[in-house]
């Protein structure tokens, strides 16, 4: 992993993508140290017959915020999917690989799928409240799980609304129906929902693409907050957005993993120039 | 730069062609006839319907003839010249149409009178109609009341004494207070036929079955010593301990070993769906309880006919008592009549036609308005009287008189008994076809298929239903498989054995699908055609049992379940309505945003706690829509009810204290019909006209009662599970 392509001033590297070649992806030496969560192991998906991701390899590491980046349609959701096997949904979808957590696989016939995503919470990029009060939206996770205590329920209700900066501003309707809250209000009532059972990993797709900067910043501080007990991955759009919350940072383009390293390291010294075209926004 | 004038407004208008006004104009006109129709229909009924029970005048009308007559003045219209020349001076003559009644003296009950030939008209304010429990109304002037005075000298002729004569000022009142008395009289008679000697021939009834059951089990004993019971005891005992066996093998083959996911929950479904089955298994064979060889002995049967004569007598005598004191009332009521005088012969209101000597009693009569003499007030009372009897009063004369009460009931346990079991049904085949079935082409045909239905003629239903629901089903309901098929007994264990090793076998294919992460159709196709084999197998397991006779064979002849009635009217509709149902249904599944989904998904829910909990509360107002469109067209059917159980007269309604208080196997009246009935049907279709009016205001009435209670439901969901956020 030398500085081969930084000054070669041509994407070559992305030119290769694009023609389909296979390429090697740039992963910092800073990265082998941590302890990961999540192990992406030569992952490869295709919906039907078009691949969307193509042989990615990756650590996630534990209690860090990992951002993924890169333009559109270049399959950060789906692979953030695949993490909780959410594209199982999907009738055509077909994969190649393996992912572990903690050393176990995911992509493995005896594996729960179930009780997989429960261990995971996930966000959308378009807040997705359930059509019922602002508690059984939080609590739902519990209440599928057949806990019925109400004591308990309530408890976990007020910590994931706490851990979700949203305690304060719902705590005295918590009856009323979830759909009447605001739009930053309803992605951080997802955040709880995501949270309330505890889970290791976040998966955050766009988060706070829909939101105006102060909820935005909110969601941020959040994200600040909750990594301390989470470990967070998170797809965005918006590069101050990574650079401000992110620990880590992988560049994807067109389905393959290209550059992938500590954020600061990304951000300010990345080795690849296309990395850093992307970044400042004078490419895609 | 030179600039360009601003082109006008006017060069700039838009084509009226390209604005599209004239096929504006064209949908709004066609709206407008839609609109206007439907008010006309629904304000003829309206009118009508309501003006049925108002008190009419009643008028003396006298002839050129000489001859005189009452009669209510119904309408008038133009005498149709036929032949000769038409004169344009003179004006055209009118003719009249009085409805006269007084049936039973021998006149035709409505009249057409050329109004050039009545020299003098008259409104008598003693004139009275009279409507009777038989024979439709009567005109007339009241006379007199009198009472029969039983002579003791039984030679001698009885005593009649006037209480009341029309010329005395307490005419009235005695009139009042005598035919309270009577009418009190009428319905002790009533009470005493029909429910006390009603439950006295119910028990009678009973008993009879009990021993006729008694005696069959008897002639299969008789038939079935031969052969030992302990084959048949060996076979079930094997059956579960196959069961048991089947049961343990899948619960092996399920347990996984789960390295990657905390082991604290094991998949349950399956081996519990075994579980289940097994038990049902179990469930079935001692039901079907073919080791309790039917043992019942000569002796026990003697026994039980001799309990069974003591009872009978004991009955019999309670019938007759009954009957006594129904005679005695029926006596003692002979005794109170009225004389009422219709002018044109001067002949009064007979008992009836053979006894026309003798003036009506008194019961029978149900009301008497005096309806020249009435204010505001009174004719207001007698309207609503009328209108509370048509509504839960029985129905007389051939239904054209009296009430609708059974009707009504009828009508509207029907519709809400379809949409109970219309609900389940279509919402589950509609879960499954968007939710869980592969949606390929197999799913599309189906779906097309149920789609077409909804356009099937609803006769067709009916002639199903009469097939299938009341001559095959009902009748295996009744007496069991028919003998032709039923197996003996080594065989049809043959089968069940086989049947259990299908599922068997089934199990641990499709366990051992399960446990394959994706491909695994091969499996799952072995599986799947193991299913239904299994279905198939039970099915033939249930037509061909040499252990079922049926549940009412011992009142064979007569059909219980295997003939027309309220459960395969009920079902037959419910199949009607069903692709309505599934259709929306289907709609309203798919329209539930797929993010929601997810977002449960994500949370770990299962399908079908996703589907529980977030798909069925979203969907529920589009389903509940549905379930309006189907009662509505459930409540207006008519066609297939006339084949699979509504009838013109039922004796008794389908849901009574009695126990089974449902009486799914009664068939029963119904508002459709009824309507249709009175129009064409009646002897009398003319008197009953106005009573067809008011029994579609009445239909109209009840399904638009039914439909605001559904959207009010739906209203209260909507406002559960929606906001007004955007
Ligand atoms: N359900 C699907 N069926 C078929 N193809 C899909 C499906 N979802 C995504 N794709 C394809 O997979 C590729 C990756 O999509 P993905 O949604 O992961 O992109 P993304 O990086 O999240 O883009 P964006 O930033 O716009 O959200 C795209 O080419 C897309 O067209
Ligand atoms: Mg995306």
């Amino acid at each position: 992993m030398s500085q081969q392509n930084a000054t070669s001033g041509k994407s070559s590297v992305l030119d290769a993508i694009r023609a389909g070649e296979a390429t090697t992806p740039i992963i910092h030496d800073a990265l082998q140290n941590d302890e990961q969560v999540l192990r992406i192991d030569n992952f490869s998906l295709w919906y039907a017959q078009n691949q969307a991701i193509f042989d990615i390899s990756m650590n996630v590491p534990r209690n860090k915020v990992t951002a993924l980046i890169g333009p559109s349609g270049c399959g950060k959701s789906t692979l953030l999917r695949s993490v909780n096997r959410l594209n199982d949904l999907i009738d055509t979808v077909r994969t190649k690989g393996q992912m572990w957590i903690n050393d176990n696989p995911v992509y493995a016939p005896e594996v729960d799928v179930i009780d997989l995503r429960k261990r995971m919470g996930m966000v959308f990029q378009k807040s997705n409240p359930f059509p019922m009060s602002i508690f059984e939206n939080v609590v739902y996770a519990l209440r599928i799980d057949g806990q019925r205590r109400k004591d308990v329920l309530e408890h976990a209700c007020e910590n994931a609304l706490r851990g979700a900066a949203l305690w304060d501003e719902v705590k005295d309707r918590l009856k009323s129906s979830a759909l009447g809250l605001s739009g930053g209000q309803q992605q951080r009532l997802c955040i709880a929902r995501a949270i309330v059972s505890e889970p290791e990993m976040l998966l955050m797709d766009e988060p706070c693409s829909a939101l105006d900067p102060v909820a935005t910043i909110k969601i941020e501080q959040l994200i600040a907050e909750i990594k301390e007990r989470y470990t967070v991955l998170i797809v965005t759009h918006n590069m101050q957005q990574a650079a401000r919350v992110s620990d880590n940072t992988a560049f994807m383009y067109l389905g393959c993993l290209v550059e992938y390293g500590q954020t600061q390291e990304i951000f300010q010294r990345p080795q690849l120039l296309e990395t850093e075209q992307y970044i400042t926004g004078r490419f895609g | 730069m030179p600039q360009s004038p601003a082109p006008t407004l006017d060069s700039r208008r838009t084509a009226s062609k390209v604005r599209a006004e004239p096929v504006v104009w064209l949908m709004g006109g066609a709206l407008t006839v839609c609109v206007a129709m439907i008010l006309t229909l629904l304000t003829l009924v309206v009118i009508q319907g309501f003006a049925t029970f108002w008190p009419k005048p009643i008028d003396l009308v006298t002839l050129k003839t000489g001859e005189t007559f009452l009669g209510n003045p119904l309408k008038e219209q133009d005498i149709e010249q036929t032949d000769g020349p038409v004169d344009e001076n003179l004006p055209t003559p009118r003719q009249r149409l009085y409805r006269v009644g007084n049936r039973d003296l021998g006149q035709a009950p409505f009249r057409w009178v050329p109004v050039d030939q009545i020299t003098s008209l008259s409104r008598p304010k003693n004139a009275v109609q009279v409507q009777r429990q038989s024979w439709g109304i009567f005109l007339g002037t009241p006379r007199q009341i009198t009472q029969t005075i039983p002579a003791d000298d039984p030679d001698s002729p009885d005593q009649i004494k006037i209480l009341a004569h029309s010329d005395q000022d307490d005419f009235q009142s005695t009139l009042q207070v005598q035919l309270a008395a009577a009418q009190k009289r009428r319905h002790a008679i009533n009470q005493l036929v029909s429910h006390e000697m009603g439950k006295v021939n119910q028990n009678m009834e009973r008993l009879r079955l009990r021993i006729k059951e008694a005696e069959l089990e008897r002639q299969r004993t008789i038939n079935s010593s031969q052969s030992g019971p302990w084959l048949n005891n060996a076979a079930a005992i094997l059956l579960i301990l196959l069961s048991a066996t089947s049961f343990l093998v899948a619960l092996r083959l399920l347990r996984t070993k789960n390295p990657a996911i905390t082991p604290t929950k094991r998949k349950k479904m399956p081996g519990q769906a075994l579980f289940v089955l097994s038990l049902a298994l179990a469930l079935f064979s001692v039901l079907e309880s073919p080791w309790m060889s039917s043992s019942m002995s000569q002796d026990k049967l003697d026994s039980m006919n001799q309990t069974a004569a003591v009872e009978q007598d004991q009955l019999e005598q309670r019938y007759q008592k009954i009957q006594q004191r129904v005679e005695k009332i029926q006596n003692e009521d002979e005794h109170w009549r009225i004389v009422i005088e219709e002018p044109t012969t001067g002949r009064f209101a007979p008992q009836s036609q053979t006894l026309s000597d003798q003036p009506i009693l008194l019961s029978q009569i149900v009301r008497i308005v005096p309806a020249n003499n009435l204010n505001l007030q009174q004719k207001f009372a007698v309207y609503f009287n009328r209108w509370s009897e048509f509504i839960s009063a029985d129905p007389r004369e051939a239904n054209t008189e009296g009430g609708v009460y059974p009707v009504l009931f009828s009508t509207v346990l029907l519709t809400i008994l379809l949409s109970l079991v219309v609900a389940p049904f279509g919402v589950i085949a509609a879960l499954y076809m968007r939710e869980y079935a592969k949606q390929g082409l197999l799913t599309s045909i189906i779906r097309i298929a149920i789609n077409n239905l909804a356009g099937v003629p609803s006769i067709v239903y009916g002639v199903f239903g009469l097939g299938f629901f009341c001559y095959t089903l009902g009748r295996y309901i009744d007496s069991g498989p028919t003998t032709n098929l039923v197996q003996s007994k080594s065989s049809w264990w043959v089968l069940m054995l086989s049947l259990v090793m299908i599922l068997l076998l089934t199990f641990t294919f499709s366990s051992l699908a399960a446990k394959k992460y994706s491909k695994a159709s091969m499996l799952k196709k072995v599986a799947s055609l193991g299913w239904l084999a299994a279905v198939v197998l039970v099915i033939a397991l249930f037509v061909t049992t040499p252990y079922f006779h049926g549940f009412f064979e011992a009142s064979l002849p007569t059909p219980t379940f295997g003939t027309r009635g309220l459960l395969w009217s009920v079902l037959t509709l419910s199949l009607l309505t069903l692709p309505v149902v599934i259709v929306s249904t289907e709609e309203a599944i798919s329209a539930v945003p797929s993010t929601m989904r997810q977002g449960s998904f994500g949370c770990g829910a299962s399908k079908w706690q996703t589907i529980r909990r977030i798909v069925l509360p979203s969907a529920a107002p589009g389903i509940m829509t549905g379930m309006i469109l189907a009662m509505a067209r459930g409540a207006g059917e008519v066609a297939p009810l006339m084949l699979v159980g509504a009838v013109k007269l039922a004796p008794e309604l389908p849901m009574t204290s009695q126990p089974p208080f449902l009486h799914l196997d009664r068939s029963f009246m119904h508002l459709g019909l009824h309507i249709f009935d009175l129009g064409f049907q009646s002897p009398d279709s003319q008197a009953a006209r106005p009573m067809v009016w008011t029994s579609t205001l009445l239909l109209i009435t009840v399904v638009v009662f039914l439909n605001l209670l559904a959207i009010w439901l739906r209203a209260r969901l909507r406002k559960k599970f929606s906001s007004n956020h955007f």
